[in-house]
């Protein structure tokens, strides 16, 4: 056991390798790339941890993953790096770099990024990132900091007051931010209708942030039916069979059937008969049944 | 002009105006044969209601010829009748001379030969390739309609829950639900009633060899499509699974033709197939092809055939109806890759119908509780079937007139919308709004940001909410939500099977499995302290396919077609456990439902095996007795009373037989009718009447040496009446040789043999006519279906007798 803590403890430090890897390379293009590139999704991967709640990657992070994606472009596509591509992308089982590469680039899909933030690259000339923000997208943000205003704004004034000031309060504010609010609600459902859903992550929690703060924190939605109507009419659907069921019961005359009667070897059911149980009850008849068995 | 006869509204124009026409010749005759009686095919015509057949019945059976007083007026016990407008398919080929002929000189070039099978293949992908079109018409069009109905209430509803106003969405659902509703059963109703109903009993009953009158007309096929898209999207329990599949075996049977005779289209290809043989191989072929399409699961098509129907299965029929169900489930997911935007990706996974089961994961311990949910599942399919029965006698019985049962059909939709409307009112289960790619999210009461999941239960189609209850996550639904939809919805599916709309019962089966299977799930989940091994998801699966077992009792075909849809292997087996469980405990009680539907409406259909007992009855005792036949050389004059008289198709020929005969037989057992020679059927009677085959005619050897097979099949199926063919007086005179025509392969049994081998023969056979013969090889009987169909066993205190049906007109 002690043996073992003892190997546990004793690791050795390869930190010379890194020395000898980094250091000295570091003028190489492809070691430059390289540590450039490691930058860029170091900077990426703490910008989306940092901006996880509330959610607002696409919005903020946009840079830095326009930088990284350019970046990883280059060095699986430019031959002048293909060796470096080798060494760092397909050496080894594991295969760190696609992978977190992989993870990034589902992560921007499953957030629907791509759908506020349009056309997003790094220009190749002034290494600056273009994009362009849809005009859908640009509106909500303007009804969403307006709602926010709204409701930041006049919550803080209010704070310091009374418990029964404060409902006042509330149901005032209501009041006066419900049609920033309804704006900001019909805008959204119009977007999402109309984009199949697509709508990116940040706009949806802004609007459930939104959401949640407007019906649960200040109760101003008031949502309910008119049970009386509804059970009124479900009533009325309710009893209709018996309306229906019950007159055709009674009145509805069975219609009389006509039985065939069946050209059949008589003789044999009357020699015969006496192996069979008649059947009790129509054994008079024409149809007579010979039931068999005892 | 004599038309006294008049009496089936639905028969065909054509048929009266040539009949007009050749008549105008020989109007003066004083002897003619031209009343519009009913032939037993025609009087399919009347009998075409296969869920209410005494209704139509109303304006034929005062018409039917009788001429003797061998009716009597009783009051029948409805599980032990047997209609008599049901007739078989003459599934053997008549193997006269002709024939043979006609055999030895097809079967010797190897170009024609070939040609008749490339011909089949042709068929079988044209059947594949239009069923497959017509279920993408019916998916795309039950998804139209009812997007804009859930679209219509959803604003409403979003509108007046602030409003104060929910009452008037409520009205609005029932408003559309009762429209599309009435649309589906006016047509119905009025313009095709067999289209009712799943439409699997019907092609059952067409497989095992019985014609369900109209049951493959090309009008059925419109009145099912369209109805079954009203009757989903006006919201009732009901499926289009079941429709498609009969829509598929309509379309095979139009296809292999190659013409339409209610559209009077004769395209004159495909015209060796114009026969009951060819046809009912088709027809089980689109069956096929229509399960593949309804579930995406071809091999499940196949079995589906093999199971429910096909009695008579060879190698290259199989590969045909495999090659269909392949060619329509391909057919359907390229219209449905169009209509999910993602066109020609045939491996897309929102193609697969229940969505997929990735990984979800059992422990063999659980199989246990698989066998304990597949006997609930047995308990409360019998529990449905019964119900089902109760209800379709009372519907038989008292709701008759077709104004009644449109009126029925459109309660029941207001009934389904307004449980659906109070279950959501009431029930209120708010989830967060995690997703906001699905539209049809309903809020509700719920506060903004959540929506309501109960309401998701109806606000979609009922294939979505299937895949719903499969897939969703855990906490989506509460147990009594649950409870309450599950039973809800038994009763409504229970009552609404059996209206006068076109319905399928898989996926309201499947529902109610689903959710109770899901309900278990959850008590199992609550009950155990580490529940992290339940998985919803496998116990309502489990669950559906319980219940879809004990309704339907099928196994092997319903398996596969879970695994299909599900495209799963692994769980292949608990399914058939819960099948298989479902289906013995089930079987228990009564008859899968849609056995009980054939039984109740009275369809001679043969099983899979002879009643036990029956050993004990002879052929003497099963066959009829006093034989109409035909000598070899045989007078006009008769024939024609002989078919005017009686409603028989085949008729044994004979020698040494005199009908004239009164004195009685002497030294006999039982009377004889002269020996048996070969048989004949009333279509080629009437073939050879109209084209003057007589031994008197001067041109008889000419008219001999054009005649095909093929005249015959002419005008295959509807044949014309006796009474439409007419005959001087003089021609009355002359005789007429069977002997070329009559099937010379006639099979026979000696009076001596048991009922249980008769059976065997006419089941593995497709047999229409037995002739009973005695050891001189003397006519004393002939068996037919009716005459094997009429017993029925019943149990009496742990003893089972045998009890004879009674025929009913």
């Amino acid at each position: 056991m002690s043996t073992h803590e003892a190997l546990d403890n004793t690791l050795p430090n390869f930190e010379f390798e890194y020395e000898l890897f980094s250091s000295d390379n570091y003028n190489q293009p492809c070691e430059a790339f390289f540590y450039e590139y490691v930058a860029a999704a170091g900077n990426f991967t703490h910008c989306i941890l940092l901006r996880a709640k509330p959610f607002r990657i696409c919005t903020k992070c946009f840079e830095h993953y326009a930088i990284m994606k350019s970046l990883y472009n280059d060095l699986t596509t430019d031959p002048k790096l293909h060796n470096c591509m080798i060494k760092y992308l397909k050496s080894d089982r594991v295969q760190i770099i696609p992978t977190v590469e992989k993870n990034i680039d589902s992560l921007w899909q499953t957030s629907s990024c791509d759908s506020c933030i349009k056309n997003l690259k790094v220009d190749e000339k002034t290494k600056e990132v273009v994009y362009i923000i849809p005009e859908a997208v640009h509106k909500f943000l303007t009804l969403y900091t307006n709602i926010s205003d709204c409701l930041m704004g006049n919550l803080s004034l209010n704070i310091d007051t009374g418990v029964q000031g404060k409902k006042n309060n509330i149901s005032t504010l209501c009041k006066l931010c419900d049609i920033k609010y309804q704006e900001l609600n019909d805008h959204y459902n119009s977007m999402s209708n109309s984009a199949n859903g697509d709508v990116c992550m940040d706009v949806v929690d802004m609007m459930n942030y939104t959401r949640v703060t407007w019906s649960v924190d200040l109760n101003c939605s008031h949502r309910s039916g008119d049970a009386a109507s509804v059970v009124t009419i479900t009533l009325i659907v309710a009893i209709s069979p018996l309306f229906f069921y019950l007159p055709l019961r009674y009145t509805s005359k069975e219609k009389i059937k006509t039985v065939l009667k069946q050209k059949r070897y008589e003789g044999f059911v009357s020699s015969a008969s006496a192996s069979f149980a008649a059947q009790e009850g129509s054994s008079a008849s024409a149809t007579s049944l010979p039931a068999i068995g005892s | 002009m004599p038309r006294s006869g008049e009496n089936t509204p639905l028969l065909n124009n054509s048929r009266l105006h040539s009949r007009t026409s050749r008549s105008s010749s020989s109007d003066s005759a004083p002897y003619f044969y031209s009343d519009i009686n009913s032939d037993p095919r025609d009087l399919r015509d009347g009998a075409g209601d296969f869920n209410s057949i005494e209704t139509l019945e109303d304006n034929h059976s005062g018409n039917v010829e009788n001429p003797e007083p061998q009716e009597k007026d009783v009051k029948i016990d409805e599980e032990h009748i047997l209609k008599a407008g049901f007739e078989s398919l003459d599934y053997e080929v008549s193997d006269n001379l002709i024939y043979q002929k006609e055999e030895k000189d097809k079967s010797s070039k190897k170009l024609a030969l070939h040609w008749r099978e490339v011909r089949r293949w042709i068929i079988c992908f044209l059947i594949g390739v239009l069923t497959g079109l017509t279920a993408g018409i019916i998916d795309l069009g039950v998804e139209k309609v009812s997007g804009l109905k859930f679209e219509s209430v959803k604003d409403l509803v979003d509108k007046c829950v602030t409003g104060n106003c929910m009452y008037y969405p409520l009205l609005v659902w029932l408003a559309f639900n009762m429209g599309l509703v009435l649309v589906g059963s006016i047509l119905t109703a009025y313009v095709e009633p067999v289209a009712a109903g799943s439409g699997i009993p019907q092609i059952k009953c067409y497989l095992n060899g019985v014609i369900v009158p109209h049951v493959v007309r090309i009008k059925t096929l419109i009145t099912k499509v369209v109805g079954v898209v009203c009757a989903v999207a006006g919201g009732l329990a009901v499926g289009k699974e079941g429709p498609m599949i009969h829509s598929g075996a309509v379309i095979a049977a139009g296809v292999s033709q190659g013409r339409s005779t209610s559209l009077k289209l004769d395209f004159s290809i495909f015209k060796d197939f114009r026969s009951d043989r060819e046809k009912r191989d088709f027809v089980s072929a689109g069956a096929a092809a229509g399960v593949a399409a309804a579930f995406g699961a071809p091999v499940g098509g196949v079995l589906f055939s093999l199971e429910e129907g096909a009695s008579f299965w060879n190698q290259a029929l199989v590969w045909r109806i495999f090659f269909s169900s392949m060619v329509s489930t391909m057919t359907l997911n390229i219209v449905q890759s169009y209509i999910k935007n993602h066109p020609w990706e045939l491996s897309y996974a929102g193609l697969i119908n229940f969505g997929t089961f990735g990984n979800v994961n059992y422990q063999f311990m659980e199989l246990f509780l698989v066998i304990v949910m597949g006997a609930i599942g047995g308990l409360l399919g019998a529990l449905f079937n019964h119900i089902n029965f109760k209800l379709t006698i009372f519907r038989m019985r008292f709701i008759q007139r077709r104004w009644q049962r449109v009126i029925e059909v459109i309660m029941v939709a207001a009934y389904t919308a307004a449980f659906a409307y109070i279950l959501i009112f009431f029930s209120q289960d708010c989830l967060p709004l995690v997703e906001n790619r699905e539209p049809m999210l309903m809020q509700y009461f719920c506060k903004d940001g959540e929506f309501s999941s109960s309401a998701r239960l109806f606000f979609d189609t009922p294939e979505a909410t299937v895949k719903n209850l499969f897939h969703s996550n855990p906490g989506t639904y509460r147990p009594l939500t649950l409870f309450i939809f599950a039973a809800g919805y038994f009763f409504l599916a229970c009552w609404t099977y059996g209206l006068s709309v076109p319905s399928g019962l898989f996926i309201p089966s499947l529902l109610v499995g689903a959710a109770w299977g899901r309900i278990v799930g959850i008590v199992l989940s609550m009950a155990s302290e580490n529940s992290g091994w339940v998985n919803l998801s496998f116990y309502s699966l489990v669950g559906a396919s319980a219940m879809l077992g004990g309704i339907v009792r099928m196994t092997i075909s319903l398996t596969v077609i879970i695994m299909e849809a599900t495209s799963n292997v692994p769980l292949g087996l608990p399914v058939m456990i819960s099948l298989i469980v479902a289906k013995w405990v089930g079987d228990q009680f009564n008859e899968g439902i849609y056995d009980i539907h054939i039984h109740v409406q009275g369809v001679p259909m043969l099983g899979w095996e002879p009643l036990p007992l029956s050993a004990n009855l002879s052929a003497k005792s099963v066959m009829s007795h006093p034989v109409s036949v035909f000598r070899t050389v045989e007078t006009v004059e008769r024939i024609i009373r002989v078919l005017k008289e009686e409603k028989h198709n085949g008729f044994p020929v004979v020698m040494d037989y005199d009908p004239d005969s009164s004195t009685p037989q002497e030294n006999v057992e039982v009377e004889t009718f002269g020996t048996f020679r070969g048989l004949i059927l009333r279509s080629q009677l009437i073939m050879m009447l109209k084209k003057k085959l007589f031994v008197e005619n001067p041109n008889l050897q000419k008219i001999l040496k054009d005649l095909k097979m093929e005249n015959f099949n002419d005008l295959y199926p509807r044949y014309l009446p006796i009474q439409r063919v007419s005959i001087s007086p003089e021609e009355a005179n002359f005789t007429v040789n069977l002997e070329a025509f009559m099937n010379q392969s006639q099979h026979v049994v000696l009076e001596s043999a048991s009922y249980s081998s008769i059976f065997s023969k006419f089941r593995s056979l497709g047999l229409r006519h037995v002739v009973v013969i005695n050891f001189q090889n003397q006519v004393v009987g002939i068996v037919t279906r009716k005459d094997l169909a009429r017993y029925t066993v019943e149990s009496h205190n742990g003893q089972i007798s045998i009890v004879e049906k009674m025929i009913i007109l």
